[in-house]
C-alpha cells in the first residue's frame, strides 16, 4: 500500500502484526525484562514466549517482569527510515500521563529535524494505553487509507482522543495500580473472585473503577447496556474486545455484542507481553468511540451506578 | 425470713449471688445452645453480662444501683442473650429509678418493664426464647403479687411460672424441639433470678470449686468507698478535647495558658497536643472545674472519669491522639481471625474488633472502637447476627454520630460487602453499594461439632450452609463435598473465597481437587484467615 504519511504508534498500541499489515501501521517497538533480569526486545506476537507459562509466572511474580519503552535512538532511527522514503510521519504515543515516551519521542522528532530540516513530524499524545491507543491507531490509519490529508488525521486524533471508551472488567487491579496506571489506588486491589471491577478511561487515559458487578453474568449485562448508551454510530464502528488471558469471557462477551448492538464489527484481540505486565492476566474489556468522556467521570459513574440497580 | 422491701445494698447481694449461681451452671447452659458449634455461648456471655453489671458502684438507693448495674451491663453485654438480658435489667432499672426500696408490687412492675424494655430492644422478637418466659412469667403471676406477699413469695411465685413456661419453649421454637433442648437464654435468666431469690433466703451461692479456668474480672472494691468513707484520693480524668472554631468558644487559645490554669486544679498533669486536639490526664479532686475550662475551647471527644478511690484498674493515660482515626467515611468491621483481619484491613477496614473465637465482642468492645474514630460516617460489620444487636446498643451512645450498621450475618457478608465498595464514591453511592455486596453470598463453614447432633457425633466434622447444619461425619473432605453438593443454585454461581482456620487440617491441593472435580464453575481463593472455630469459612458469590 502506498502511505503518503506514516502513522507510528509506539509499542503499547498493541496491535498485533496482522493488523499492522491490514493497516500499514509502523510501530515503534520496545522491550521487556524479565524476573531474571535478561532485557528482551518486544514483539506484538507470542512467537517467541509461551503465553501460558508467561501469565502464570506473571501471576505469581508481578514484580519480576518489566517493560520499557523504545528509547529516543529507537526512536529517531525509526522516524530516519520514514523521512529517507520520503513520508510524513504522525507518531502516536501512550497518554503522557504514564509514560515518558512521548517525552523520548518529542525529542527524537528534534534530533531527526536537525538533520532532516524539511522532514513534517507530529507527535501525538493519544492520552489513552493499550488497545484503547490501538483503536484510536487504527481509526488514524483508516482514514489515511481513505484519503484524508496529514492535518485532517492529526486534527481527528486530538479531536476524537477523549471519545475512545474502555467498558470491562479487570479481575484483579493490582497489577494496574502498581504500575500507576489506575486513578486513586487507595482500595484493596487484590483479586477479589467473584467481584468484577468494571473500568472506564479518564481523560488522561487511567483505568478507573466506575462500579463493581458482582459475578460474570451481572458484570456482562451491565456493560451491554453502559455501552448501548454511550457509544456513537455503533453501525460505523469496529469495536475491539481485548483480553489478557480471559478468552473464553472475551468471545462470549463478542457474542453479546453482536446479539446486542448493530456494529460494523467486533474483534477479539489479546494484549500482549509489554501491556500484559501492567494490566495483569484477567483483562477483559471493549473499545469503541462514544460520547466525550466526561470530567471526573462523573456521568459515566452515574450510568454505571443506575445499570447496575437496573440489571439486579 | 419474709422481707417485704430491699434496698440498693440487697439488690447487691442478691446479684452476687445471682453472679455464682450462673457461673456455677454456665457449661450447663452452653451446652443448651441449639447449634453444636460454640458461636452461641449462652452462659458464658450471660455470665459476663452479670459480671460487668457488678463493677456498679455500692448505693444504698435501690434505683441509683440499679441505674449503675444497668449501664455497666449494657457496656459489658455480649451476644444477643448478654444483650436481652441487660435490657430487662435496663427496663428494671428505669421503674425503680425514684425508689430507694422496693416493695414486692413494685418488684414485680420492674419485672414487667423489664421484658417490655427487652422486647423493644430486639428488631425481631422470636417466641420460644428468654422473652416469652420473662414476659409470661411475670404476666401470668401478677395479679397474685399483691397485697402482703413477702418478697421472697413474689420471686417464688415468678421463678415457678418462669420453669413452667420453661417446659413449653420447645412448642413454641421448632429448633429447640428438634434439639431436644429448652431455651437456654430462658435457662440462664431463670437462674440468675432463682440466685437472688436464695440470697433472700439467706442461702449465699459459693462459686464452685470446679469452676477454676474462669477468670473472674476483679470488681470494685466497693468496700472502699460508702457512704461513710471521706473523700481524698479525687478522680483521674483524662479526655481528648476538640478544639472549636465557632464562634460560641474563645477564639484565642494559648496551649500554654491552658496548661497552666488546668493544672490548678490538680496533678499528675499530663497534656499532649497534636494540631487542634489536645489530650489531657489529670488527677483532680473538682472535675467540674477542669470540664468548664475545657469547654471555654472546644468539646470533648473522648472523656473517662474514674474515681481513684474505688482502686479501679491502674491508671492508663490510654490511646496517643495518633490512634484517632479521622476521615470521612470509616468502617469497623468484627472479625475472628488474624489473616481475616489482616484481610479486613486490605479491604478497607479501618478498626478491627477482635470477636474471640466464639465472635461475642461487648457493646463497650464498640464503643472504644466508634471513640477511636472521628468521621462523617461510621460503617459498623457486625459479621454475625448474635452481634448485630450489640452493635445496635454501641450506636445508640453516639447519638450525633452518623453510624451505619451494615447488617451482616457472617464475615463472608462482610468480605463480599467491602469488595463491592469503591473508595472514592460519595457517601450514599457507597453505603449502597456495600449493602449490595452483602446480599445473596452463600456462606458455608466447616467445623467440629462440640456436642452430639441428630446422627452427627460429639467431634465429628460439620458442614453448615448459612447456618443450618446440612452434613456430617468423621471425613472433612467428604463432609465439606456433601455439603457443598447441598446448595441448589451453586452451578450459577462464580467464585468463592475460603478462609482457612488455624486448625485446618486440610492442604490446599486437597480444597483446590475438590473444586476442580466437583464445581469447576466456581474460580476459587484459598486465604489464611486463621481464624479459631471454623476449620473453614467459605462465601460463595
Amino acid at each position: 500500500m502506498e502511505k503518503k504519511f506514516a502513522i507510528m504508534p509506539d509499542l503499547t498500541c498493541d496491535l498485533s502484526e496482522e493488523y499492522q499489515k491490514e493497516y500499514g501501521i509502523d510501530v515503534i517497538m520496545g522491550h521487556y525484562v524479565t524476573p531474571d533480569g535478561v532485557e528482551h526486545d518486544s514483539a506484538l506476537n507470542w512467537k517467541n514466549i509461551n503465553k501460558e507459562e508467561f501469565f502464570k509466572e506473571l501471576k505469581k511474580n508481578p514484580n519480576g517482569f518489566k517493560s520499557a519503552p523504545p528509547s529516543i535512538g529507537e526512536c529517531y532511527c525509526a522516524f530516519v527510515e520514514h523521512i529517507k522514503k520520503g513520508e510524513d510521519i504522525i507518531a502516536m504515543t501512550i497518554s503522557s500521563t504514564l509514560s515518558g515516551t512521548y517525552q523520548f519521542m518529542v525529542n527524537a522528532k528534534e534530533m531527526a529535524l536537525k538533520e532532516y530540516p524539511n522532514a513534517k513530524i507530529e507527535v501525538v499524545d493519544s492520552r489513552r494505553f493499550g488497545p484503547g491507543f490501538g483503536l484510536m491507531a487504527l481509526y488514524a490509519a483508516k482514514l489515511r487509507n481513505e484519503g484524508k490529508s496529514f492535518e485532517e488525521v492529526v486534527n481527528w486524533i486530538h479531536e476524537n482522543k477523549n471519545r475512545f471508551h474502555q467498558s470491562g472488567w479487570m479481575d484483579d487491579l493490582s497489577f494496574v495500580a502498581k504500575k500507576g496506571r489506575l486513578t486513586h489506588a487507595k482500595a484493596f486491589f487484590g483479586s477479589l473472585v467473584g467481584i468484577k471491577p468494571c473500568g472506564e478511561f479518564d481523560y488522561n487515559g487511567l483505568t478507573t473503577v466506575i462500579g463493581k458487578a458482582k459475578g460474570e453474568e451481572q458484570a456482562y449485562k451491565v456493560l451491554i447496556k453502559y455501552i448501548q448508551e454511550h457509544i456513537e454510530n455503533p453501525e460505523e464502528q469496529i469495536i475491539f474486545v481485548a483480553t489478557s488471558n480471559r478468552d473464553k469471557q472475551a468471545e462470549a462477551f463478542k457474542k453479546l455484542l453482536l446479539e446486542n448492538i448493530k456494529v460494523k464489527d467486533v474483534r477479539v484481540n489479546e494484549t500482549f507481553v509489554n501491556v500484559s505486565i501492567n494490566i495483569g492476566p484477567g483483562l477483559m474489556a471493549a473499545y469503541y468511540l462514544g460520547k466525550p468522556i466526561t470530567e471526573g467521570l462523573k456521568e459515566e459513574t452515574e450510568s454505571f451506578a443506575r445499570i447496575l440497580q437496573e440489571v439486579k | 425470713m419474709n422481707r417485704n422491701q430491699i434496698n440498693g445494698k440487697d439488690f447487691e447481694g442478691m446479684l452476687a449471688n445471682a453472679f455464682n449461681n450462673i457461673l456455677n451452671r454456665e457449661q450447663e447452659i452452653n451446652s443448651m445452645n441449639v447449634f453444636p458449634v460454640a458461636d452461641g455461648d449462652t452462659g458464658t456471655n450471660m455470665r459476663l453480662t452479670v459480671q460487668h453489671g457488678l463493677n456498679a458502684p455500692s448505693n444504698m438507693h435501690l434505683g441509683f444501683y440499679l441505674q449503675g448495674v444497668a449501664k455497666e451491663m449494657l457496656l459489658g453485654a455480649r451476644g444477643n442473650s448478654g444483650v436481652i438480658l441487660s435490657q430487662l435489667f435496663a427496663g428494671m432499672a428505669k421503674s425503680l429509678r425514684n425508689h430507694s426500696f422496693a416493695f414486692p408490687g413494685e418488684m414485680r412492675n420492674a419485672f414487667i418493664y423489664g421484658y417490655r424494655t427487652a422486647y423493644k430492644a430486639v428488631i425481631n422478637p422470636v417466641e420460644g426464647t428468654i422473652l416469652t418466659v420473662s414476659r409470661l412469667g411475670i404476666e401470668n403471676v401478677r395479679r397474685m403479687i399483691a397485697g402482703r406477699i413477702s418478697m421472697e413469695e413474689a420471686f417464688k411465685l415468678y421463678i415457678d411460672e418462669m420453669n413452667k413456661v420453661l417446659l413449653e419453649t420447645p412448642e413454641m421454637l421448632s429448633v429447640l424441639k428438634e434439639s431436644n433442648v429448652l431455651d437456654s437464654g430462658a435457662k440462664g435468666y431463670i437462674l440468675i433470678i432463682e440466685g437472688m431469690y436464695k440470697y433472700l433466703l439467706g442461702e449465699h451461692i459459693e462459686k464452685s470449686d470446679e469452676i477454676s479456668e474462669v477468670k473472674i474480672e476483679k470488681p470494685a472494691k466497693v468496700a472502699s468507698f460508702d457512704e461513710n468513707s471521706e473523700f481524698l484520693d479525687g478522680y483521674c480524668m483524662e479526655f481528648h478535647l476538640q478544639l472549636m472554631n465557632s464562634k460560641n468558644y474563645k477564639t484565642t487559645f494559648s496551649y500554654n495558658n491552658f496548661v497552666k490554669e488546668i493544672g490548678e486544679f490538680g496533678n499528675s498533669l499530663v497534656t499532649v497536643r497534636n494540631d487542634s486536639i489536645i489530650k489531657v490526664h489529670i488527677h483532680t479532686l473538682t472535675p467540674s472545674k477542669v470540664i468548664d475550662l475545657a469547654q471555654r475551647f472546644g468539646e470533648f471527644i473522648s472523656f473517662k472519669l474514674e474515681n481513684m478511690q474505688l482502686q479501679h484498674n491502674e491508671f492508663s493515660l490510654g490511646k496517643e491522639i495518633e490512634d484517632i482515626i479521622a476521615k470521612e467515611f470509616a468502617i469497623i468491621a468484627c472479625v475472628d481471625g488474624e489473616g481475616v483481619a489482616s484481610t479486613f484491613k486490605e479491604m478497607g477496614a479501618d478498626y478491627i474488633v477482635s470477636g474471640g473465637q466464639s465472635m461475642n465482642p461487648s457493646v463497650s468492645d464498640f464503643v472504644e472502637a466508634i471513640k477511636h474514630i472521628k468521621a462523617e460516617t461510621i460503617v459498623i460489620y457486625p459479621n454475625n447476627s448474635n452481634i448485630i444487636e450489640t452493635a445496635n446498643q454501641a450506636k445508640k451512645a453516639f447519638k450525633n454520630y452518623h453510624i451505619e450498621i451494615i447488617p451482616t450475618t457472617s464475615i463472608m457478608e462482610g468480605y463480599y460487602s467491602l469488595a463491592m465498595d469503591i473508595p472514592d464514591g460519595d457517601k450514599e453511592s457507597r453505603l449502597s453499594s456495600l449493602k449490595d455486596g452483602m446480599e445473596n453470598i452463600i456462606t458455608v463453614s466447616l467445623s467440629k461439632a462440640v456436642k452430639d447432633y441428630k446422627d452427627i457425633k460429639k467431634g465429628e466434622y460439620i458442614c453448615c450452609v448459612n447456618d443450618k447444619v446440612v452434613s456430617g461425619g468423621t471425613s472433612p473432605i467428604d463432609v465439606l463435598l456433601n455439603g457443598l453438593k447441598k446448595i441448589k443454585d451453586l452451578s450459577s454461581r462464580s467464585g468463592a473465597v475460603i478462609f482457612k482456620g488455624k486448625d485446618n487440617g486440610l492442604l490446599d491441593e486437597d480444597i483446590e481437587s475438590l473444586f476442580n472435580d466437583h464445581f469447576s464453575n466456581l474460580e476459587i481463593n484459598i486465604l489464611d484467615g486463621n481464624q479459631g472455630v471454623y476449620e473453614l469459612l467459605i462465601g460463595i458469590i
